[in-house]
């Protein structure tokens, strides 16, 4: 066989589908999966307007055209797809400056178009499921781009639409073998009903909860993705604008209380999702917590404080920063961020990526967990403190992203409590300005040394003072508001003995110092509820909080909690990606009364089981009906014929004797006939021919028309 | 090869249907079911009062089929050996040699069968049952097709033997004639069928022919499920109140084969539902003997009500 004869046989065209249902399964999945990835902000409402729209007509004009030899459309497709090649190399140098990840995008557009222009020239099934794979892979790219449960709304009628697509596409094929024909062994009892029929439904249906349960099972035994593997991070400013102040805080969530606040906004209160934390001087007097708002989505590996920035000095009331003095940080992207000065001895352990999307616009500071090394932000702009807070140069606005790297000092309880005995010795500059106290309250000194009497070493002091916090005081978002003139530690200490994380940690902070251990107060977000079908942390206004940091010789900084559990660096890590599936939804379910809860799981587990019980007397039928044979149904067909007229066949009726009554009452004559051959088939040990059960199809099909 | 055997058989039977229908006017059940017995290779007893066509019937079937014809009048002097034939000494020969009796025929009609005795009823079944008669130890085959059409009228009562109930199901088919309907009566009396038409009546087919026809209706295809019929109205008689002996494996197997030869009636090559419905009473009602006696008329009426209540397979 000559090359071009094997060219022309390849290239051979299917015969045109005919199927409409089919047509229109397929064209419901594109638009979906088009949809899908246009709504996570790829392409401009050109692109949005031309997929959207012309999907439907390129569908059409490709049924409309399947018999077309369409060799000028296919030149025409070809030129197409290379404008929007060059169309997408184009818009790469437009995004040059934002690195690889910039092209994300605009490839994703690429794709939106290809699908387009390929929908123009589906004659054939073959085709139509090559549309719907790749339709598959342009919902794989919204997947990858999506960061919120948006996605499923999208991803259940691809879903639906390319099952039944399948089903449907399967039947198709199946139509035209013709030794199956209209399928001749269970043909006459399912008549055909219009574009959706109950068999279609029940295909579809069965599909879809199977894919659905093995989905969920695997995604249930599934670990957890990896450390990311990619070489470039997400990184976008959205709205933002350059901050006067050389580096200094700003928080416009604050209102009028915004550190960086110039004359334009000073006015306001605090926004319902302003943490009075970001700023530069923490009162510990100030009461009211910030509301449920989805501030950020974090992606990463493993939970962790994302660290906003710490405060070393104490004045009774209020933390405050000594060194507030920003230093630059400049370099090319990605940004090398060196290890601070109050960072300096710090373990560093392996690389922890975390992608921050911001959904509010919140203070300047760079969020992550510490020590950050490696920065992914697009502006050239950024400062930093002696004790490793970061700040941008611009205003953080909703949609911004950036991701860091931080490199956590590895961590567990062991290593922590063999600190002490490791040799190294905390650093002069640490000792210097983390463990000084104002006129902390005699009382509050006796407490600390009494607790950490017994305490062997530094971790098993900051465990013991936890301990004891735990035992002696309650956590609590109603705080009476604190006297003038008292001390916030003592006050919470020896009188309120409630509060929140501020008075807990600043009491645990204060403790330390006064036995000695360099500690200092950290202010930031818990790691926030991980999402996990998204895989990303939501992190709520409310997530907002104040731990103590400790300084462990050889390690570096240990953040410690005793309100929140977030595990030890060297403890962390999820054990599956469905982790926190059960609370996730638990927490979202409403709160029900207890009687409907149990009713409505009663009435759940009989439904169960009457399913059970129904499926299982239906599988035995139809395990049973796999003998059924073409005169049953077709039998069954003339009763129910009959019986629609109200003359319903005696079991002692014979086929014959039936249709010859309904002939009697005014039915077709030929009814006789079908009788005959149904007889000949059931009992004669030789099938009717095909010919015979088409007469028999029409003469049954024409009866039931004239009902 | 089967159809094609079936498809003359079916041709034999439709030639001798139009052929008995001339003489045999207005009766079409009664010469349908007279050929199901003759096609099963069973025999026939026909009932009714005198003067309804019982001899007529049997004279037209002999005389459609064709080969050796005997009639015996039934009387209760009539011995045994006047049916089977007797052993003479012949001189020529200086033996014994065997006179066949009027039993040695193709087609035997054996009028007003209840007036001979038990003794020789009996023997006459024998002979139906065995087709061979055994005179003075010596067995003779009878010859084949052997068919016999017997007549009685059964409200006759003096001077009359009935038949033993167990030895009615020696008969295949038991039909009634019935009164003519008013217009076959009245083509009767314009001389239109009956016995006068007797004459000009053609041979159709045979001994040859129809033992061919037999032979094809025995190989008639009978499907698992019919059997299933077959069996399941069977055991609905016997366990049915009213009957003190229901119908018998033979009886069963009798039903099958009068419903074979029913469906080459229909000109098919294999049994249906409704074959077996077409001759189940005539097939069945003589051999039940109910809590009332053997009445045919209350068997008959026992076998159609079972026919109503039996589910017909669906194939």
């Amino acid at each position: 066989m000559s090359i071009v004869e094997r060219l022309k046989r390849v290239n051979e065209r299917d015969a045109p589908e005919e199927s409409v249902p089919f047509r229109v399964a397929v064209l419901v999945a594109v638009v979906a999966a088009a949809s899908a990835t246009l709504s996570q902000g790829v392409g401009g409402s050109l692109t949005r307007l031309a997929v959207l729209a012309g999907i439907p007509f390129a569908f059409w004009f490709s049924h409309w055209a399947r018999y077309r030899s369409g060799l000028w459309l296919k030149a025409g497709l070809a030129f197409g797809v290379l404008v929007a090649f060059g169309s997408f190399l184009g818009s790469l140098g437009d995004a040059a400056d934002g690195g690889l990840a910039a092209a994300q995008l605009p490839l994703a557009e690429l794709f939106c178009w290809v699908q387009l222009l390929h929908a123009f020239d589906l004659p054939a099934r073959r085709d139509l499921l090559f549309s719907l794979m790749s339709s598959m892979v342009l919902m794989a790219v919204a997947g990858a781009l999506s960061i919120s449960m948006e996605l499923l709304a999208y991803l259940l009628v691809w879903g639906t639409a390319a099952a039944t697509s399948l089903v449907l596409a399967y039947r198709s094929e199946l139509a035209q073998v013709p030794v199956l024909g209209p399928a001749p062994n269970r043909p006459t009892s399912e008549p055909r009903a219009g574009l959706i029929s109950a068999g279609l439904v029940r295909s579809v249906t069965t599909t879809v909860a199977a894919v659905v349960l093995l989905g969920t099972g695997l995604f249930s035994v599934l670990p957890p993705a990896g450390q990311s593997r990619a070489v470039t991070f997400p990184q976008r400013l959205s709205g933002s604008v350059p901050l006067p102040n050389g580096g200094g805080l700003s928080n416009p969530s604050l209102g009028g209380d915004d550190p960086g606040g110039g004359e334009q906004s000073t006015s306001g209160g605090r926004a319902s999702f302003g943490y009075f934390g970001f700023t530069d001087n923490l009162d510990t007097g100030v009461r009211g917590r910030p509301d449920n708002t989805l501030v950020m989505r974090v992606r990463s590996s493993s939970p962790d404080f994302w660290r906003g920035q710490t405060f070393d000095a104490w004045d009774g009331r209020r933390w405050s920063i000594s060194d507030s003095k920003p230093g630059s940080v400049s370099g090319d992207a990605p940004v090398d961020v060196p290890l601070a000065a109050d960072e300096q001895g710090t373990s560093t352990g392996p690389e922890l990526v975390q992608t921050f999307y911001l959904e509010r616009p919140g203070p300047n500071l760079v969020f992550g967990a510490r020590p950050i090394s490696t920065l992914y932000f697009p502006d050239r702009r950024l400062f930093q403190l002696v004790d490793g807070t970061l700040r941008a140069g611009v205003s953080l606005e909703e949609d911004s992203v950036y991701t860091v790297i931080s490199r956590r000092p590895v961590a567990t309880e062991a290593i922590l409590r063999d600190s002490d005995g490791s040799g190294a010795a905390v650093p002069d500059r640490i000792l210097a300005r983390y463990t000084g106290l104002p006129a902390v309250p005699q009382r509050v000194r006796d407490l600390a040394r009494e607790v950490t009497a017994s305490a062997p070493t530094t971790f098993d002091k900051v465990r013991a003072l936890e301990a004891w916090l735990g035992a002696n005081t309650r956590y609590t978002l109603d705080v009476p508001p604190l006297p003038d003139g008292a001390d916030a530690v003592e006050q919470y200490l020896f009188e309120d003995r409630i509060g929140f994380c501020e008075q807990i940690a600043s009491s645990l902070v204060v403790m330390l110092r006064s036995v000695g251990v360099p500690a200092r107060l950290a202010v930031g977000y818990t790691p926030g509820e991980r999402n996990p079908f998204t895989g990303l942390y939501e992190v709520r206004a409310s997530d907002a909080h104040s731990w103590a940091e400790v300084w462990f010789p050889g390690v570096g900084w240990q953040p410690f909690d005793p309100t929140a559990s977030v595990p030890l660096s060297g403890d962390g890590g999820l054990s599956r990606a469905s982790s926190g599936l059960a609370s996730y939804l638990t927490q979202r379910l409403p709160q029900l009364p207890a009687w409907l809860v149990s009713t409505g799981v009663a009435v759940g587990a009989v439904a169960v089981v009457v399913a059970l019980v129904v499926g299982w007397l239906r599988a035995r039928r139809r395990r049973l009906g796999a003998h059924r044979s073409w005169a049953d149904t077709a039998l069954a067909r003339l009763e129910a014929l009959g019986a629609a007229r109200g003359r319903h066949r005696r079991s002692s009726e014979t086929a014959t004797e039936y249709a010859g009554a309904l002939r009697r009452a005014g039915g077709d004559r030929r009814l006789d006939q079908v009788a005959a051959i149904v007889t000949r088939d059931a009992f004669s040990g030789a099938p009717a021919t095909e010919a015979e059960r088409q007469a028999v199809a029409r003469i049954l099909e024409e009866a039931e028309a004239t009902r | 090869m089967r159809a094609d055997d079936v498809a003359a058989a079916s041709d034999l039977a439709n030639e001798l249907t139009a052929a008995l229908s001339r003489v045999v006017r207005g009766k079409p059940q009664a010469v349908r079911l007279a050929l199901v017995a003759l096609l099963s290779g069973g025999h026939l007893l026909v009932e009714d009062v005198p003067g309804v066509g019982k001899t007529l019937l049997g004279k037209a079937l002999a005389r459609a089929v064709g080969g050796s014809f005997r009639r015996i009048q039934a009387t209760p002097d009539l011995l045994p050996g006047e049916l089977t034939g007797v052993s003479v000494f012949s001189k020529r020969s200086e033996d014994w040699e065997f006179r066949p009796g009027p039993l040695f025929a193709n087609v035997v009609l054996v009028d007003e069968i209840n007036r001979a005795t038990p003794r020789t009823q009996s023997a006459l079944l024998e002979a139906m049952e065995e087709q061979q008669v055994t005179v003075d130890g010596v067995t003779h085959p009878l010859p084949d097709p052997f068919f016999v059409v017997a007549t009685q009228n059964p409200f006759e009562h003096v001077g009359t033997f009935p038949l033993v109930e167990g030895q009615r199901d020696r008969f295949a088919v038991v039909i009634e004639m019935g009164l003519p309907a008013r217009d076959t009566e009245r083509e009767l009396l314009l001389g239109r069928g009956g016995a006068g038409s007797l004459e000009d009546m053609a041979v159709v087919t045979g001994p040859e022919g129809l033992r061919a026809a037999v032979a094809a209706v025995r190989r008639v295809h009978c499907a698992p499920a019919v059997a299933d019929y077959v069996v399941d109205i069977s055991s609905t008689i016997r366990v049915h109140p009213e009957v003190r002996l229901g119908a018998s494996p033979r009886a069963s197997l009798s039903l099958l084969n009068a419903a074979r030869a029913q469906a080459v009636l229909g000109g098919r090559s294999f049994v249906s539902p409704d074959d077996v419905k077409l001759v189940a009473t005539a097939s069945m009602a003589h051999r039940l003997i109910l809590s009332g006696g053997a009445d045919l008329h209350a068997g008959s009426a026992l076998v159609r009500s079972v026919l109503e209540r039996v589910p017909v397979p669906r194939g």
